[in-house]
């Protein structure tokens, strides 16, 4: 009797358990494509968000602000004042924060949440060094990470006494 | 004449093949996580947000001479100075809105070198953050930042060499 050759269940077994283990490897592959592409998404907006507060810090303290006032054209628009005689403009839409020359263009996944967007002064009766704030919130969200913000939230700290903000 | 029998050496060759495969993608799967939850986390520490949150602390307490010399006396003695709780006792207004418009839950003034000191009375979160701290150059002390967000930060001040 010929014994060589495979019976129909050990093949069918076969065939099942290869099938299993290439779809496992499929998911793999896709799951590992999905967190590659969030993590290149999320990268970019940390590395943007620490540009942007980085430069906003920087001329604010740095240059010494010694007033503010809105924009008469767009909604949430503010021109700086420094004591060095310079000024810089910052202007916030639901796509596009730019600040003075730097410009940054939101992807189609981020917005800015124009509805939480502030920018406010908080003076205390404090005689400390400093008595007062200048509070400026730019929240940006993303759709794929919707507990996250990548935004700017600013505190400005300054003494009202010496500076008429 | 020799019999040649095959019956179960497909079956028997796909399981060992099958399950090799299965072992590598748990190891794969394992080492992935760990460096998916790394990353993540890696967001969560000393992030320029934070640092400037710290920086305008750091301002403010050198412009009180009341805290730093507070924190002078002190620091010998107690290894870790609570400035929310400082701020609250003794109802200084501007330290507790400045703490609060920063977000932070909690802000920690210690000596430069946090390696003999003990976080234990505070959450895990903030004992495995200062594990990670390098005690390293010439400023006295350091503040250490727990924000509402769960994020931590830290920075030194205060030359020794003044």
């Amino acid at each position: 009797m010929n014994n060589r050759g495979f019976t129909i269940i050990e093949l069918v077994t076969s065939f099942a358990l290869a099938s299993i283990i290439f779809i496992l490897l499929l998911r793999v592959v896709n799951i590992v494509k999905e967190v590659y592409i969030n993590s290149n998404i999320k990268t970019e907006l940390y590395i943007n968000q620490a540009s942007f507060s980085n430069l906003l810090n920087y001329n604010l303290n740095h240059k010494q602000l010694i007033e503010y006032d809105a924009c008469d054209d767009s909604s949430f628009c503010f021109n700086f004042y420094y004591s060095d005689s310079t000024s810089s403009k910052l202007v916030v839409t639901s796509s596009q924060i730019t600040f003075d020359s730097y410009s940054y263009k939101l992807n189609k996944n981020s917005y800015v949440d124009m509805d939480n967007v502030l920018l406010t002064r908080d003076i205390t009766s404090s005689i400390e060094s400093y008595n007062s704030f200048l509070i400026i919130k730019i929240p940006i969200k993303c759709n794929m990470f919707k507990n996250i913000d990548f935004g700017i939230d600013l505190v400005h700290m300054y003494n009202s006494n010496t500076i008429n903000l | 004449m020799k019999k040649n029998n095959n019956l179960g050496y497909m079956l028997v060759e796909t399981l060992v093949v099958s399950l090799f495969v299965c072992g590598m993608l748990i190891f794969l799967y394992i080492q992935f996580n760990n460096l998916n939850n790394n990353y993540n986390y890696s967001f969560t520490l000393n992030m320029p947000e934070d640092l400037y949150s710290l920086e305008n602390i750091k301002n403010y307490i050198i412009s009180e001479d009341n805290i730093l010399n507070y924190i002078d006396e002190n620091i010998d003695n107690i290894d870790i100075i609570d400035l929310k709780n400082y701020c609250t006792t003794n109802s200084i207004t501007y330290c507790n809105k400045l703490i609060n418009y920063e977000n932070l839950s909690n802000i920690l003034i210690t000596k430069s070198d946090t390696t003999n000191i003990d976080f234990t009375s505070y959450n895990n979160k903030m004992v495995n953050f200062t594990k990670k701290i390098h005690s390293e150059g010439n400023e006295k002390y350091r503040l250490i930042g727990e924000f509402s967000s769960n994020r931590f930060a830290t920075i030194r001040f205060g030359d020794i060499n003044e």
